[in-house]
């Protein structure tokens, strides 16, 4: 019914109008992105599939909300944000390491080095060191690095000023190479 | 850094977060600057790093539950709009039906009370008669033997009244604030009354003063119900009168063809009274 090249305002102004179906593209389009950075933020898989799902439902419920010409995932994101900072707040688990990452790093003493390559060896430290980061500064670095949202839009998504972003970035990249020359990353 | 480019700019710069005139002046010191270039090459690898950092994916039923589960929560969302709206709309709709049978109801019929004025005039008495819009009948007091404990002074009172006044007073039109509702002619009452009355001896008993005002209700099972006197326009009830009176029959009042509650008065008129 909908093909993928339909624009985001386009399917919007359907769904506005009343049209639900013009929806299902865009939680095909944006499921995935919006999976990472839940991911990024929560790492959890069933949570952050959980988020994502919430994300969507809200989304929806507040689309006459949405100001056309803007961008819909910068929307949607700030959306997912502020509901995976509450869902951290309720479970506090910004207090502690995530579960995965305590897994993942058991299962990487675990295996055999010889089958283990140096690369996959490197990718897993590099994902553990991101994974110890605050998480205001894994949030602020998967905005900026993975997602490529301007300063602006990372403004708007974690609701803070433009200078804010710039200071917390710079100190999320520092805190990064710290912790990669801590754990052998290089 | 040893040179005055703050971190923030460096990130900045990266990130091409600059304006046309900022980016220019960085790119012009980071290229004379080795110290800024390699920071600015650290900077770029640990963005590729991340960019390169593994995750867990998503499990491959979220793939394909995600749509399905999503789209038909939003679809049953739209589905029941209407009830969730009806905290809003169900209020203002019983407000909007009670005020709609409000406006249309008809006007409850009134019951005449002692505090209702009456009105008394020949002339529209005779002008309702000819508009022919009343069906009346009118009340007539069932002759009843007046007991021991009923024949009372106040009856002997009112019986010594009437004596002094011509038979036929000129009937009555009871209104209320103008309105015809009833008229009535007493005469078989005050006679029937003051007949027993005189009969049994009981006139002298009681004194009443020529314009006192007498005043009855008969339901709409014809039984006279308040008796009161007084020379106010409303007055007070009499019990003994009343006593006396209280539970007499008479023709079940009709007004515009229905059983109506009714109100009597005994009164002579001014007219009688002068000629008394």
């Amino acid at each position: 019914m909908y093909n993928s090249i339909e624009s985001d305002d386009i399917l919007i102004e359907r769904i506005k109008k009343g049209d639900v179906e013009a929806f299902n593209p865009l939680v095909d389009r944006y499921k995935l992105p919006l999976y990472k950075v839940m991911y990024r933020m929560i790492y959890n898989r069933d949570d952050a599939e959980d988020l994502v799902e919430e994300a969507f439902i809200k989304a929806y419920r507040a689309i006459n909300r949405f100001e056309q010409g803007r961008s819909f995932f910068a929307w949607l994101c700030r959306i997912a944000v502020n509901n995976a900072i509450n869902f951290m707040k309720k479970e506090r688990r910004n207090q502690t390491q995530p579960l995965e990452t305590i897994e993942y790093s058991l299962s990487a003493k675990k295996g055999n080095p010889v089958e283990m390559t140096k690369e996959k060896m490197l990718k897993e430290r590099i994902t553990m060191a991101i994974a110890k980061l605050p998480e205001e500064f894994r949030t602020i670095l998967v905005l900026r690095v993975e997602q490529d949202f301007s300063y602006e839009q990372i403004s708007t998504i974690l609701d803070i000023p433009r200078g804010t972003v710039m200071s917390r970035l710079a100190r999320a990249r520092q805190k990064l190479r710290d912790l990669f020359n801590e754990m052998g990353v290089h | 850094m040893k040179c005055d480019i703050s971190v923030e700019i460096l990130n900045a710069y990266l990130d091409g977060e600059l304006d046309e005139q900022e980016h220019r002046r960085i790119k012009e010191h980071i290229d004379v600057c080795s110290c800024c270039q390699q920071e600015l090459e650290a900077l770029k690898e640990l963005d590729a790093r991340v960019r390169e950092s593994e995750i867990h994916g998503p499990s491959r039923e979220f793939e394909f539950r995600l749509n399905r589960d999503v789209m038909e929560r939003v679809r049953s969302r739209k589905r029941f709009t209407i009830f969730r709206l009806a905290p809003v709309f169900v209020p203002v709709a019983v407000a909007a039906l009670i005020l709609l049978v409000v406006v249309n109801a008809p006007e409850p019929e009134r019951l005449i009370s002692l505090d209702d004025q009456v009105m008394y005039s020949e002339s529209e008495y005779r002008a309702a008669e000819e508009t022919k819009d009343l069906d009346l009948q009118l009340p007539e007091l069932a002759p009843r033997e007046v007991g021991g404990e009923c024949r009372d002074a106040s009856t002997a009172g009112y019986a010594a009244k009437k004596d002094a006044v011509p038979a036929k007073p000129t009937a009555p039109v009871i209104s209320k604030s103008g309105e015809y509702l009833a008229t009535v002619e007493e005469d078989h009452t005050a006679d029937d009354i003051r007949e027993k009355a005189t009969n049994e001896g009981l006139l002298d008993e009681l004194e009443i003063p020529p314009n006192q005002i007498v005043r009855a209700i008969v339901d709409t099972s014809g039984n006279i119900v308040k008796v009161a006197t007084g020379n106010s326009i409303v007055p007070e009830t009499d019990t003994v009168l009343e006593n006396c009176l209280k539970g007499r029959q008479v023709q079940i009042p009709m007004v515009g063809g229905r059983r109506t509650q009714l109100y009597i008065d005994f009164t002579q008129d001014a007219e009688d009274s002068q000629t008394q």
